[in-house]
């Protein structure tokens, strides 16, 4: 042991812990950058679309390539060519750029309704499990009732009750989302509810919401993770039902769900209104999927290697000790002194 | 000739973190109707040698060199097919240390013996429950026409053991193969099943390779003991003379620290630190690190096994006379298997 | 039982002063934790259709882990309780640091009744180890942070908590630089070291170690069994060691418990006990360790089965289900008493063997060697079969219980037996005790 050596000072000590060392991890694995990559690109579009949108009133994206609001009835489902590489729509406008700009709302969708529902289905699964009894009754019963509901439906009672808006659709989103989070959580929990390191940190004495937030939910979260990555896509698309039916985006904002939908009835004429904004949504999913499955692994700290340190006991103390307890009594014949032939080790003997 | 011999069996497992050198270098053999039991701490890559006799080893892991032949056959080079038919169940079988998970939950027990006796002989299904209830009743099972139709939860841990071991004499195999099988018992309940792998031996005049951590199993149930360190193994002997006089620092430190019942022991004086990485093991002798014999030399000879007695053999400098040895490098190693 | 337990026979000082030397730092009495078999309202009604009147009972039955159990243990000393798994010598260790509620008995800490303590007292006076090195850690914490837990419970402010887990760490002979590493990076002897020192943390009083090497090599548990002790010394600890290895008790304990379904059958300072065994059960444990010396005897499996269950245990003395010295009545041979005990058994659930129709017959049966019975109880067992057979089930059962065996009839409580400190509960006689390598067997009784 290093005994009296350097004390070790507190720079040594400083928590690395953190997203930076969560995203700098996550360079070893390609899939994950890959959607990392796809997720970045697409924020990049979204936000050019938004700051184009509300400061410049679509002037960028009018000057480098075509209004996405400007219809042209005179081009109406116009074939994929140069001038519109993804064809047009049904009133003639570009799906170039509003395949661009519906990114601006899908991903804000997926990001705020997956965020509400994973944060309400966290706490309410983590709480139920922890807590057990009336607590999870009361919680797992009410979020059955949500459960049984069919999502739309929910989400259409939602909006009739908040008024038709798109943050109103991100929080119905957000709460129908909560029961399959809640249930995975719950479940997760339960199981992690009775490991040693609980009960020790029981015994320790620390309040019930740190045990909660620390040793449990850290433990349980992976599956959640997962599943929030798997349910992006489904939320992008059912948000465009809401918006279809009325609720949520409002034409003309364009919207990938709402072409897609749109697109759906023109599909043998012109497929390019349809195919590309699917194509779009099923690149955003694929990118927080890979992104998902690449956080879980980085999140787990069994990934990060580093040998198990053995150097760490003192020969020579022990052999001090060995001696003194051999001479001291005479020990068992498993003792290191008989030796074949008498050799020791024989020094200068090789080289 | 020997039952099995394994000579110079090397396994690796190429994981991202690195080459995990899990068996480096091991040979043994056993005599028809020895019995051999491999002892060292975990890490040591006793289950590792053993599971890959049977080519048991999975991805990443891979058999890099080495030959494992089993009465005069080389095991190593049968195809998975072929071992599966004419190895494994009914020339060696194998009993694994956590039987609740071996036995398949659904089934009774006495189904899933008996699919194994018609999967490995030529017994009428009639012909192979008679055959199951007395292998059941061999391995000390009470009431075993009762017990037969009984699903594996119904049997205590001990039983569920028992049935494993029933398993594996199915098809009258001529090398058992225990990998700790008595590691997850109470005291009362390995003692019975100690008792029952010695009777196995005598009646049956079955091989078997006994892989433990603890020295007292061994003195049970063995006639010859090769000590395993990091992959190697670092010393063998039957068991008394390796009990009397142990050659290898190793072997003397572990013989140390074994805490007993029997004896009164104020103070133990172990050998401190722990077994490094397979992974980076440290450069020629592996046990160098921890060694209080541990010289110079330790650093850059990789020792061989030499005589030090009578069928006694060790692997340390301290009784190695001839000079300096050509060890293959890691890299010449894993070259040599990608070709 | 009832039998007080103390550490060291000198020191028997009952009295509410918690300041005397001599003074227990723990004393348990009649300790019980029951487990219903079904919790919950609808789990626990089953539906029985043969059943007399309402065909709905309440199954109220329940796991007995530990039934009343009375020992004290002095500040300073170690109290091994050993047992085969199912024994409840966990539950035990759990109940007394509050993990479950007791539901009965009394744990007194420090002089105090427990429940009088308050919880964040108790908690900086008591820690536990746990046994298993891979779960008793969380994966996504760091090793230091880990061992400050207690005294993040105990309201510690952050930059004291790290300088004194830096300090635990050297202690229990890791490095202060391992302190930002995840547990996984360790292996099975340094995860238990570091929960020595999260235990340590708090300078508490007791340390319950609960199976505290079973899942480790054996120059390891040598290691840690030595680290143990030398914190020992150095703080005064006071352990209550579990374990289900006679070896690791024998090392570090100065007295010895031996727990069956329950109950603590034979308790004896650590030395006395491993040469005389005066319990059946403590006999049989011992003879079951291997021992690698090739002059020592071998094991020997004196028990046959496993332990029953504590939902239902065995009346009478727990163990004789399994005991190799099951006391048989006078006048019974062992195959006889087996034929007794069988037929005793279908009287019990009022159903006799279908081909029985006459009491010749139902002998004939049931005992087969009818002519080694002794005359008075052949007569008693004629008699209770023909009450059997005329439908009287209740006399029948009474005429066989008054010829059972005394491990049958009653349970045996802890006493002493040779020396003071040293107390078994069997119904043989104590007065020849049995050393460990003659192997006696005993056919004395009361």
């Amino acid at each position: 042991m290093s005994g009296e050596g350097v004390p070790a000072n507190d720079a040594e000590f400083h928590d690395e812990g953190g997203v930076l060392e969560t995203l700098t991890k996550l360079r070893h694995s390609p899939t994950s950058l890959a959607g990392l990559l796809i997720i970045f690109a697409l924020v990049l579009m979204a936000l050019f679309s938004a700051v184009d949108n509300f400061v410049f009133d679509r002037a960028i994206i009018t000057w480098l390539h075509a209004d996405p609001h400007a219809m042209d009835q005179s081009m109406r489902y116009d074939d994929p060519s140069w001038e519109h590489p993804m064809g047009t729509d049904r009133y003639g406008r570009d799906m170039l750029s509003r395949v661009i700009y519906g990114s601006r709302t899908a991903l804000t969708i997926g990001i705020v309704a997956v965020g509400i529902s994973f944060v309400g289905g966290v706490i309410i699964g983590a709480v139920s499990a922890f807590f057990g009894g009336y607590v999870d009754d009361f919680l797992m019963r009410s979020v059955e009732i949500l459960y049984a509901i069919p999502g739309l439906v929910l989400a259409i009672i939602f909006m009739a009750i908040f008024g038709p808006s798109i943050y109103n659709l991100f929080i119905a989103y957000g709460i129908v989302g909560i029961p399959a989070y809640a249930r995975v959580m719950r479940s997760e929990a339960l199981s992690i509810r009775d490991r040693q390191y609980v009960e020790a940190a029981k015994l320790a004495g620390l309040p019930r919401r740190t045990i909660l937030f620390r040793e449990i939910v850290p433990n349980g979260i992976a599956p959640v993770v997962v599943q929030a990555t798997l349910s992006m896509g489904g939320v992008i698309i059912g948000a465009a039902a809401l918006s279809f039916l009325g609720f949520g985006v409002q034409p003309p904002t364009p919207d990938w769900g709402r072409m897609l939908s749109d697109g759906r009835t023109a599909m043998v004429v012109a497929w390019w209104v349809a195919v590309f904004p699917g194509i779009m949504i099923f690149i955003t999913v694929m990118g927080f999927n890979m992104l998902g499955d690449g956080l879980r692994d980085v999140m787990d700290p069994k990934m990060t290697v580093e040998a198990t340190p053995y150097d760490d006991w003192n020969i020579d103390e022990w052999k001090e000790k060995q001696r003194a307890a051999t001479t001291e009594s005479d020990l068992a014949p498993d003792t290191p002194t008989t030796r074949a032939d008498g050799s020791g080790p024989q020094e200068g003997d090789r080289s | 000739m020997s039952l099995l011999e394994v000579e110079n069996l090397r396994t690796y497992f190429f994981t991202p973190a690195g080459i995990v050198q899990a068996v480096d270098g091991v040979s043994f053999e056993v005599d028809a109707g020895e019995s051999l039991g491999i002892v060292g701490e975990s890490g040591a890559g006793k289950s590792v040698a053993v599971k890959s006799i049977m080519g048991l080893i999975r991805d990443p892991g891979r058999i890099v060199e080495g030959s494992v032949r089993f009465d005069g056959r080389e095991l190593t080079e049968l195809s998975e097919a072929e071992l599966r038919r004419e190895i494994r169940g009914n020339e060696i079988s194998i009993v694994f240390q956590d039987a609740m998970s071996a036995l398949n939950p659904v089934f009774t027990v006495g189904s899933q013996l008996e699919e194994v006796i018609v999967e490995n002989t030529d017994r009428s299904p009639s012909a192979a429950r008679e055959r199951a209830i007395e292998l059941l009743d061999d391995v000390g099972i009470p009431n075993p026409d009762r017990r037969i139709d009984e699903y594996p939860h119904q049997y205590s841990g001990g039983m569920q053991q028992r049935a494993m071991i029933a398993m594996a004499l199915a098809c009258d195999p001529r090398l058992i193969i225990a990998d700790e099988p008595t590691t997850a018992l109470d005291v009362t309940i390995q003692a019975g099943i100690l008792e029952l792998f010695d009777e196995i031996q005598e009646t049956h005049d079955t091989s078997i390779v006994y892989v433990t951590h603890d020295l007292g199993v061994v003195r049970e149930v063995c006639d010859r003991v090769s000590v395993m360190y990091l992959g190697r193994v670092v010393e063998s002997a039957p068991y008394e003379e390796l009990y009397r006089y142990p050659k290898h620092p190793y072997t003397q430190s572990l013989l140390n620290s074994v805490v007993t019942p029997d004896e009164i022991l104020d103070e133990i004086n172990p050998i401190g630190g722990t077994m490094p990485s397979a992974v980076s093991p440290p450069s020629g002798c592996r046990f160098r690190t921890r060694c209080p014999e541990a010289v110079e030399e330790c650093v850059h000879v990789t020792p061989r096994a030499r005589q030090v007695g009578d069928s006694h053999t060790a692997a340390c400098l301290l009784y190695d006379e001839s000079n300096s040895h050509e060890e293959p490098t890691l890299r010449e190693i894993t070259n040599q298997t990608n070709d | 039982m009832g039998v007080e337990v103390i550490m060291s026979a000198g020191s028997q000082q009952t009295g509410d002063t918690a300041d005397a030397a001599g003074q227990p730092l723990l004393e348990v009495s009649g300790l019980k934790k029951h487990f219903p078999v079904n919790s919950g309202l609808f789990a626990s009604i089953t539906f029985d259709r043969d059943a007399d009147g309402f065909p709905i009972t309440r199954d109220d039955s329940s796991v007995k882990a530990v039934d009343g159990v009375d020992f004290a243990l002095e500040a300073g000393k170690t109290l091994g309780v050993v047992g085969e798994s199912g024994c409840g010598k966990s539950t035990l260790a759990r109940t007394i640091l509050g993990l479950e509620e007791p539901t009965a008995g009394e744990i007194r800490f420090d002089g105090r009744p427990k429940d009088e303590i308050p919880e964040a007292e108790f908690r900086k006076r008591s820690q536990m180890v746990f046994q298993d090195p891979q779960s008793s850690l969380n994966g996504r914490r760091r090793v230091g942070h880990i061992i400050e837990d207690p005294l993040e419970g105990a309201g510690w402010e952050k930059a004291r908590r790290r300088e004194r887990a830096l300090e635990l760490l050297e202690q229990v002979g890791l490095k202060r630089e391992y302190y930002n590493r995840y547990p996984h990076e360790f292996s099975g002897g340094q995860r238990q070291r570091i929960n020595l020192a999260r235990a340590l943390s708090i300078s508490p009083d007791l340390i319950v170690c609960d199976e505290p090497v079973s899942g480790l090599d054996v120059s390891i548990q040598a290691q840690i069994l030595n680290l143990m002790t030398d914190l020992q010394a150095e703080y005064g600890l006071t352990y209550l060691v579990i374990s289900h290895d006679l070896s690791v008790v024998r090392y570090i304990a100065d007295r010895v418990a031996v727990m069956y379904l329950g109950e603590f059958v034979e308790v004896a300072p650590t030395d006395r006990l491993f040469t005389h065994q005066y319990h059946p059960y403590a006999r049989a444990l011992l003879s079951a360790v291997p021992n690698p010396d090739p002059d020592m005897p071998g094991v020997s499996s004196q028990l046959s089965g496993a332990v029953p269950s504590a939902s239902n245990p065995p009346r009478g003395c727990r163990f004789h289900t399994r005991c190799p010295s099951f006391i048989i009545p006078d006048g019974f041979t062992a195959e006889a008493y087996d034929g007794y005990d069988r037929l005793r058994s279908d009287v019990s659930e009022r159903s006799l063997d279908p081909e029985v129709n006459d009491v010749s017959s139902a002998l004939e049966t049931y005992v087969p060697e009818l002519a080694s019975v002794a005359g008075d109880r052949r007569a008693a067992l004629e008699s209770a079969v023909s009450e059997a057979l005329d439908g009287e089930w209740d006399r029948a059962e009474r005429t066989l219980e008054s010829e059972q065996s005394p491990c049958q009839a009653e349970a045996p409580s802890l006493e002493t037996a040779g020396d003071p400190a040293h107390e078994a509960a069997c119904h043989l006689s104590f007065e020849t005790p049995s050393d460990a390598d003659s192997g006696s067997t005993e056919d004395g009784r009361r």
